[in-house]
């Protein structure tokens, strides 16, 4: 799927996440992460988010992350619908049982 | 907890009424309508916090004593943020005291500057660093491109300009600046509050400028403020002119710390403002200021046509009234060209 507008996800409020998905010039996933516990988790963020994009098949965006404490499967909720919103998509790929 | 929201666009009436003493109780003044307000209300119907946008700055943002500590800055600030976004608004500034930084910071917004009483965050981490890098490459392609002597830059000139449209007066501006120095670096302010957009303002700079040698045109990246948007809305300063020099303090600062000290900048050229109030202020702060940095601030006269200053305003009143043929005079070629435009027409209908 490809990225063709910018999409939203989320909020700033405590144990929530707020993601942009924008379109890319370059190939790949380009993740720009703030959190405050960054140091502690940044790279497990990071890879749940590449995990969510590989998943759906986009690969080439722009996301944009502030991370107020989500758990893994709000990353993943939160990521997916940018993604979709992004591609104007509604083939939605929810995970089977 | 359930609140009620409501937005304004602007917002008016008895919920600007009551947003203004939420503000009030803050120290905070709602100044100039915003183009966007949010607020939340509870279920009484009292406002309990409000947060606005302008263009791409964040203000007038207020919790109720009531209930501080309830996350409610998150709730203001992700509706601002995403309704920024949603309107293709990616990069916010807000101003604050230096106290109130930290009620920010979470939101992704990072520290530009500081001054006195006042501190600037973006939502970029190293925005303003990045672009100043930007700049330097661009310029470094200039100068490799049209073969200039870099070992022949002793004296770098800059100019800050809305061009909106760019006029003969501009390029007199820009003439008599490139005569006085080795190399000119031309910024064209990109905040988009304009009747002329950015991207047409800036194309007739370089092309108003295209003949000129060592004379590089940029933008602002929105980093140096018209002097339109100077935030006095949250000074405790009684006068307005106390507040006016905070702001100019601000963005004065930004200017020699990142662009004359990247850029090595020795002179600021200005044309002399006998009509603006606003913008004669601030050159007045910035002949104080800039010698200070080791920069020279040299004030143009404006080119007069029948005795009368060549003005910006002057060319978009003339549109207004769709006498188009009458800004010939007025402009360059290059501008007059776009000015006869259906495009152009178009903006003023």
């Amino acid at each position: 799927m490809k990225v063709v507008k910018t999409g939203t996800s989320g909020t700033m409020e405590s144990s929530d996440i707020l993601v942009t998905v924008e379109e890319s010039k370059d190939k790949g996933i380009h993740i720009s992460l703030d959190s405050p516990v960054k140091k502690q988790f940044g790279s497990q963020i990071k890879s749940v988010v590449l995990e969510t994009a590989k998943k759906i098949g986009v690969e080439s965006a722009n996301i944009t992350i502030i991370d107020k404490g989500a758990l893994d499967c709000v990353i993943r909720a939160r990521t997916s619908t940018a993604l979709y919103r992004a591609c104007d998509s509604e083939d939605y790929k929810w995970e089977a049982k | 907890m359930n609140y009620f929201e409501i937005t304004g666009e602007p917002l008016e009436g008895t919920y600007l009424e009551r947003a203004k003493t939420l503000l009030q109780d803050d120290g905070l003044t709602y100044e100039t309508p915003a183009e966007h307000t949010y607020c939340l209300l509870d279920d009484s119907g009292l406002m309990i916090a409000t947060a606005s946008l302008d263009a791409n700055v964040i203000k007038y943002v207020a919790v109720s004593h009531h209930h501080r500590g309830e996350g409610l800055t998150a709730t203001l600030m992700t509706h601002i943020v995403r309704y920024a976004m949603a309107h293709g608004q990616k990069h916010l500034f807000l101003y604050t005291k230096p106290e109130s930084v930290q009620f920010f910071k979470p939101f992704g917004f990072y520290e530009v500057q500081k001054a006195s009483k006042v501190v600037l965050l973006e939502n970029k981490r190293n925005g303003l660093a990045s672009f100043i890098a930007n700049v330097q490459k661009e310029t470094a392609q200039y100068i490799q491109e049209h073969q200039e002597d870099v070992t022949k830059i002793h004296t770098v000139g800059a100019i800050v300009a809305n061009c909106n449209p760019f006029t003969n007066g501009h390029r007199y501006l820009i003439e008599t600046a490139h005569n006085r120095c080795d190399l000119l670096h031309v910024f064209v302010v990109s905040t988009d509050k304009s009747t002329f957009p950015r991207s047409v303002r800036f194309d007739l700079v370089q092309k108003g400028c295209a003949d000129l040698s060592h004379t590089v045109v940029h933008s602002t990246g929105d980093y140096l403020v018209s002097p339109a948007t100077f935030p006095t809305y949250f000074m405790k300063e009684q006068s307005a002119f106390h507040k006016l020099a905070l702001s100019h303090e601000l963005d004065i600062k930004i200017f020699v710390e990142y662009f004359v000290k990247n850029l090595h900048i020795n002179i600021r050229f200005v044309g002399s403002e006998p009509l603006d109030k606003t913008t004669e202020a601030y050159n007045r702060s910035m002949a104080k200021m800039l010698p200070l940095s080791g920069v020279e601030l040299i004030e143009i006269p404006r080119k007069e046509l029948h005795r009368s200053p060549i003005s910006a305003s002057r060319v978009r009143k003339l549109m207004e009234e769709g006498r188009v043929k009458e800004t010939k005079d007025l402009v360059p070629s290059t501008t007059y060209r776009y000015l006869i435009s259906d495009e152009a027409k178009a903006l003023f209908e």
